[in-house]
C-alpha cells in the first residue's frame, strides 16, 4: 500500500540505526538525548537478539526524501519496524512514549500522517533538514 | 513476552534461549488511494459471496 520504500537493507545511506544490546529494562531514562556514539552496535536486517526478557535500545535516526514532502505537502509517511517481538518508541530527548510495536499486530508508526500529526517538525524528534531530506530520530526499546 | 512460548501458549513452556530476529526497518510514503481500492474490492468480494447464497 505504498507509492515507495526505503529499506535498511537496499538503503543504508536512509538509516543511521545504532543499538546498545542488554539495555536495562524500563531504563528509558539512561538513553536520553544520546548520540549515536553511546549505541556501540550497528545492527543489520537478520541480527539477532536475545535471549527471552532480555532488552535492547536502539537509535533510530532516519532520513525522509524532500522530494515526497515537497510533491505532497500533505503526504502520510510511516515508520515500519518489525524486530519479532515487542518494541516501544519513545521520543529521544523527551522520552515521551509514542507507539507499540508488534510482529503481526502493529508494524506501522506514522511519523507523518497528512492532517494532525507531523513528526518532521516534532521537538526532540525533528534533527535537521536540507534540500535532500529531513532528519529524524527516535529511541526504540526492543523486548525480547 | 508471549512470544516466548515453546508451541502453545496455554500450558507452554518459556523458551529461555529464545533468539529475535530483526526483520523489517523501512521507511513508506503511504498511498491512501491504494488503500481505499484495496478495501472496496475486500467490500465486493464480500458482496458476491451473499449474492452466490441466493
Amino acid at each position: 500500500m505504498y507509492k515507495e520504500t526505503l529499506n535498511l537493507k537496499e538503503h543504508p545511506e536512509s538509516f543511521n540505526l545504532k543499538a546498545k544490546k542488554d539495555a536495562g529494562r524500563f531504563d528509558v531514562k539512561s538513553y536520553l538525548k544520546k548520540g549515536p556514539g553511546h549505541f556501540p552496535e550497528t545492527p543489520k536486517i537478520g541480527d539477532k537478539f536475545g535471549p527471552s526478557y532480555s532488552t535492547h535500545m536502539f537509535r533510530v535516526e532516519l532520513a525522509i526524501p524532500r522530494k515526497w514532502i515537497d510533491a505532497d505537502p500533505n503526504c502520510e509517511i510511516h515508520f515500519i519496524w518489525n524486530g519479532n517481538c515487542e518494541a516501544s518508541l519513545y521520543n529521544p530527548v523527551t522520552g515521551k512514549h509514542l507507539s507499540a510495536i508488534t510482529e503481526n499486530v502493529r508494524e506501522v508508526y506514522h511519523i507523518k500522517d497528512g492532517k494532525s500529526k507531523n513528526d518532521l517538525e516534532e521537538p526532540g524528534i525533528f534533527i535537521s533538514k536540507d534540500d535532500k531530506e529531513v532528519r529524524v530520530c527516535y529511541l526504540l526499546e526492543m523486548a525480547c | 513476552m508471549f512470544g516466548n512460548f515453546k508451541g502453545d501458549i496455554w500450558g507452554g513452556q518459556i523458551d529461555m534461549n529464545r533468539e529475535f530476529e530483526l526483520k523489517k526497518c523501512e521507511i513508506g510514503l503511504f498511498n491512501p488511494k491504494i488503500e481505499e481500492y484495496f478495501y472496496s474490492l475486500e467490500m465486493i468480494k464480500d458482496a458476491a459471496k451473499l449474492l452466490d447464497k441466493k
